[in-house]
């Protein structure tokens, strides 16, 4: 049984000559448990798909199944329900809040999710004993990324959605941040999907899906995924 | 051309509406407050100008009690400085069939003169030209008939009591529309007035003079104007005082006269009448003789029967004709001892006979409207000195900030146009354009209100009590400009400046997003104890309020300026309605003073008395002494009048008034070393309890009086004191002159009814109603209700734009922090509650502080704007702080309302994704 089913998803903005499908009849399935990284070139339609799986817009038709149900249906209270219950998000640009130290960042959505992890262990999860109560702007890249990780995992989601996730850091930073998704991925059984551009880092997933035009260029599963240290871009 | 350059900065206008709108509305309310009441005084001073030099209005009149001598006015003529001079008589007669008072004058020539609105004025003496605001009543061509106060038609004074009217004019001695001043005729205020021509009058000697002067400039109420007028009727006062106290001994002295040509008569009278008796006497004997001899001569036999019987018969007529001499001069006796009685009082009479008075008093004492007219100028003006400055304050803090802002959020931009290698001028362009719009129309758009709603407004509410029309409200340019000055320094300089800081970096940095204001540790970090037991939400809260202290702190002005303007309207309604019922019904509380003549007849008094005693309806009355005097603190331009009440029992007159110290609400006693003062004269005169003020009498006479207490009362003077203190502050003895009534039905009909009974006494002189001043509080209540209503209605709409613009600004520049919430899956009200606590916070803050401001403004303006023969209770009432408050949450809350809506519609996604 999938975890997630999209089926004939479209995602269509504008009507007539002006139409523009940005998703267009999308179909696929991602099991419990997998590391998913989709990928494909700028305005594929990939960070329209993320936005979908998370929640964050609806699709112009289809169904986007997620543990059974139709999320596609879902009134916008509904879907700010499941983002907070269910969902992570990291995106490219950390966005955390330049107020808060980076544990208060991280509390922020711990406190509002029902089934939250104990936020200092999260902490020391991704590497970050030590910053705890640094503001962002006392941190480098790689550690305000860490901390935008953290944010996300400490609400225990069902589902972690990353949206370029090493786009604004150096190699090897980013390196530790694909490394940091991969093992929590694996420790925690937790569905991980990752959307980039960056195609080398592929055979890190256990499932890859190919995205150009809107439409599903390729899905295929990767039997054996390579740890993100062997793996040079 | 930099087309595209323009096409930019017009653009800017779509783009940011609401802010454009808001600067605009904020500039234009402080405009709109700042004209409005600075140009309502002056407004309404040169249309009163204007309606007093069309009708030639006297600078001054003189008013005597008794008709004025050829010699007196002779003298009046050649009193220094006098330009023209017009004598004219006055009568006040009851229109019969109503208890109206109507006042007759008699037509001018030159000085105060009547304006026809319809007809024509009176050329003979049975026509009459009536108030303009009899025009809906009367006809032309109808007759009006006069009574006297008994309903009789003869008046003493007057011709005829049968007039034709013959057309309507207005006049600038009656100003008022109520109330046009007290009488001896009707209910004691006089109703109406009319203009009948001058043979009207059965005396030629005239009462009334109507003076203008020659070395007078400049407008009415101004200080030059007011100022030369007093000085100089100060001058021609004494001069005066003499000539009545000379008019005095003058008429004593024509009456003694004539009195000494009675005397002299009654007793040549008497010395005849003497004469008579000694004739009468003589003539008795002489007959008695006769009888004797007769009787002798008949015993004796010596005369013949016949010749008895006739000489018996001429004595016996003899006796006759004697005992009817006697009959006569005893009547004549009695006659001449009642002349002489009569003489004797007629002597007495003379002796006490009353004091002439030539009072001379400028347009501020002799015409109440006119004063008043010219402290409900002087009121707006004194607003116009306090309210102004908040709003200015405010928008012009709101203005800076949103200026400020704009100028940040156009950062990258100004970088790209430099960049390109567009001058510095060329970039800040936008800003120039954008501020000087905003500015230009704002000032635009207040001035106009400004100049015409506003003082039409205010006039409207207090032409209510004036005949005075044609408001005019010419545009003031000095306050334009002032404001346009203003106005365009708020938006172009903090935009300016803001601009100027950033064009001194290279563009390079200036293209690179402006890092966001990071955090810090806040003070209350460090107290552990307080900081771990704070919700998280909290926490944030604090955090953000600590992170932008500088609109934190004009949010909380802008709040606080709102709700102290709040509050303040909503307290000067409360403490003018408050004066009515603490005047009315805690400290006075008889209803009419009846005024009656101390030298009318003994009997004459006595029926005043009794009728006062009897009336129906009274339930309390009694004797006091009653006396208008005068007094002028230092500083203030014209005389103050006090009721001076002497209670013939101090005890008794316990029901009539509460005489109570304002402070504590003792009871005062009346003291055999000192008077009772009002408040508002201790507060005019600077006047402590042992302090000594001078009064002035209507006969010139100024005493010194010891002040022994001060008592609570909001309007009106008035001077108590007991008969001991009276005999040794004035050297005589105190005239019982007056009764203090108390009614069981206190409405002004049944107050108006008891007046018209006691009037129509013979002795009466004028019944004084103690609400007088009631409808005088009424009317500046009702003119300054209007007034609040305009203050509320700006000050919420002041204090909701700033709120907006506050919350605007706060939302717009976290947007993407709001965007992150929202999409970390914070429900619509929780990512509103996110930003929107912290205004929340702020603006209880900036209520809280408010009411500090409110109760302070408050008070200064509750000091300050009253007349001078009026205070009001500084109390605000508790109502006053929840009204402001609520309604100032009940804006921030509305503002609330449409920034979640906004908030709601952000797109989260495009806000992450950008850098900024």
């Amino acid at each position: 049984m999938a975890y997630i089913d999209v089926i004939h998803e479209s995602k269509i903005y504008g009507s007539g000559p002006q139409e523009v499908r940005a998703n267009d009849d999308v179909s696929f399935e991602i099991k419990k448990g997998e590391l998913t990284v989709i990928v494909g070139a700028s305005g594929a339609g990939k960070s329209t798909l993320l936005n979908i799986l998370g929640g964050m817009d609806t699709p112009t038709k289809g169904q986007v199944i997620i543990n059974q149900k139709d999320i596609a249906q879902y009134s916008s209270r509904k879907m700010t329900t499941f983002r907070r219950t269910s969902i992570g998000f990291v995106f490219q640009f950390y966005n955390l809040i330049p107020n808060l130290t980076a544990l208060e960042n991280v509390e922020l959505a711990s406190q509002i999710a029902p089934n939250a992890l104990d936020v200092s262990q999260v902490m020391v999860d991704v590497g970050l004993k030590d910053r705890m109560n640094n503001f962002p702007a006392q941190l480098s890249g790689g550690e305000q990324q860490r901390v935008a990780i953290a944010r996300a995992i400490a609400k225990n989601p069902e589902l972690l959605l990353c949206d370029e996730p090493t786009g604004a850091l150096d190699y090897q930073t980013g390196k530790s941040i694909l490394m940091l998704l991969q093992n929590f991925s694996h420790q925690t059984k937790k569905n991980v999907v990752i959307v980039t551009h960056n195609g080398m880092i592929k055979p890190m997933a256990d499932h890859v899906i190919e995205i150009g035009d809107g439409k599903v260029k390729q899905d295929q599963l990767n039997a054996n995924p390579v740890p993100v240290e062997q793996i040079e871009w | 051309m930099k087309k595209m350059l323009w096409r930019h900065v017009l653009r800017e206008f779509r783009f940011s509406f609401a802010r454009f709108l808001s600067i605009t509305v904020l500039l234009g309310l402080g405009v709109f407050v700042l004209i409005g009441l600075k140009v309502t005084g002056p407004d309404m001073r040169a249309t009163g100008n204007d309606y007093y030099t069309t009708h030639r209005m006297a600078d001054a009149e003189i008013v005597s009690n008794t008709g004025i001598t050829k010699a007196d006015q002779t003298y009046m003529r050649h009193l220094p400085h006098i330009k023209r001079i017009e004598f004219g008589a006055t009568q006040d007669a009851v229109i019969k069939g109503t208890n109206s008072g109507i006042r007759l004058t008699s037509k001018t020539d030159q000085i105060s003169t009547n304006q026809v609105t319809k007809g024509r004025l009176p050329r003979n003496n049975h026509e009459i030209a009536l108030s303009n605001r009899k025009k809906s009543y009367y006809k032309i061509g109808q007759s009006l008939h006069l009574v006297n106060n008994q309903g009789k038609a003869t008046i003493t004074g007057l011709k005829h009591t049968t007039y034709q009217i013959v057309g309507f004019v207005t006049s600038s001695d009656y100003l008022m529309k109520e109330n046009l001043g007290a009488t001896s005729a009707g209910t004691g205020q006089i109703a109406t007035f009319g203009v009948v021509s001058k043979p009207a009058f059965t005396s030629s000697q005239p009462t009334v003079v109507r003076i203008t002067y020659n070395n007078v400039y400049g407008k009415s109420y101004s200080n030059q104007y007011e100022n030369q007028v007093q000085v100089n009727v100060d001058t021609a006062e004494n001069r005066l005082n003499n000539r009545a106290q000379n008019r005095r001994k003058q008429l004593q002295h024509t009456a003694l006269i004539k009195l000494n040509r009675t005397q002299a008569k009654l007793t040549t009278k008497q010395n005849q009448l003497d004469q008579q008796r000694t004739q009468l006497t003589s003539a008795r004997q002489r007959l008695n003789r006769a009888n004797q001899k007769l009787a002798q001569m008949k015993m004796v036999g010596a005369v013949s029967a016949s010749q008895l019987a006739s000489q018996m018969a001429q004595l016996t007529a003899q006796r006759q004709q004697l005992h009817q001499n006697q009959m006569k001069i005893t009547k004549a006796t009695q006659k001449l001892t009642s002349a002489q009685a009569k003489l004797k009082t007629q002597r007495r009479k003379i002796s006490k006979l009353p004091d002439v008075t030539y009072q001379i008093q400028s347009r501020n004492d002799y015409n109440a409207g006119y004063n008043q007219f010219g402290e409900d100028a002087k009121r707006i003006d004194v607003l116009s000195n306090t309210f102004p400055i908040i709003f200015f304050a405010v928008a012009l803090l709101v203005g800076f900030i949103t200026m400020s802002r704009m100028a940040e959020e156009k950062r990258s931009e100004i970088g790209t146009l430099r960049a390109l290698g567009y001058t510095r001028l060329d970039t800040m362009k936008v800003f120039l354009v954008y501020g000087t719009t905003a500015g230009l129309l704002g000032s635009a758009l207040g001035a106009w209100l400004g100049t015409s709603l506003l003082p039409r407004r205010i006039f409207a509410a207090y032409a209510a009590n004036f005949v005075i029309p044609n408001f005019q409200t010419p545009p003031s340019l000095f306050w334009i400009s002032v404001s346009i000055i203003i106005s365009l320094m708020c938006t172009l300089i903090p935009a300016l400046w803001a601009t100027a800081v950033m064009l001194k970096e290279r563009p390079a940095i200036l293209m690179l997003p402006k890092p966001p204001k990071s955090g810090s540790k806040v003070l209350l970090e460090r107290l552990p104890f307080i900081w771990q037991h704070l919700s998280f939400n909290n926490k944030v809260t604090i955090r953000n309020l600590a992170r932008y202290k500088s609109r934190m702190l004009m949010t909380i002005i802008g709040v606080l300026g709102c709700t102290a303007l709040l509050i303040t309207g909503f307290g000067i309604r409360d403490s003018l309605n408050g004066i009515v019922t603490t005047q009315y019904q805690d400290i006075i509380h008889y209803d009419v003073i009846g005024v009656y003549n101390p030298t009318a007849s003994q009997e004459e008094q006595t029926d005043y008395r009794q009728a006062a005693a009897n009336l129906k309806g009274v339930k309390h009355e009694t004797s006091i002494g009653y006396e208008t005097v005068t007094f002028r603190p230092k500083g203030v331009s014209n005389n103050q009048p006090i009721s001076l009440i002497v209670p013939k029992s101090t005890t008794a007159f316990r029901q009539f008034a509460t005489l109570r110290s304002p402070a504590t609400k003792k009871p005062l006693h009346f003291s055999n070393n000192g008077a009772i003062i009002t408040q508002k004269m201790a507060v005019l005169g600077h006047l402590k309890v042992g302090d000594y003020l001078t009064v002035e009498r209507t006969t010139g006479q100024k005493d010194r009086i010891r002040v022994a207490g001060i008592t609570e009362m909001y309007a009106g003077h008035s001077l108590y004191m007991n008969e001991a203190y009276y005999r040794k502050a004035f050297g005589h003895n105190v005239q019982e002159n007056a009764k203090m009534l108390m009614l069981k039905d206190r409405t002004t009909q049944n107050i108006d009814h008891i007046s018209r009974q006691l009037t129509k006494q013979d002795a009466s002189l004028t019944a004084i109603q103690s609400d007088d001043a009631k409808t005088t509080i009424n009317h500046i209540l009702a003119g300054l209700n209007h007034l609040v209503v305009i203050i509320i209605a700006a000050a919420s709409m002041l204090a909701f734009v700033v709120l907006f613009t506050l919350t605007n600004i706060n939302v717009s520049e976290r947007i993407r922090e709001l965007s992150t919430i929202k999409v970390l899956g914070f429900y619509p009200m929780e990512v509103v509650m996110y930003v929107y606590r912290e205004t929340f916070i702020l603006t209880l803050a900036g209520i809280f502080s408010g009411f500090i401001a409110g109760a302070w403004l408050h008070n200064y303006i509750m000091q300050t704007l009253p007349p001078e023969t009026a205070m009001v209770k500084m109390t605000l009432l508790w109502t006053n702080f929840t009204t402001a408050g609520v309604m100032t949450l009940i804006f921030s809350v509305v503002v609330m309302g449409i920034m979640a809506y906004k908030i709601n519609r952000v797109d989260m996604l495009g806000a992450l994704k950008s850098v900024d």
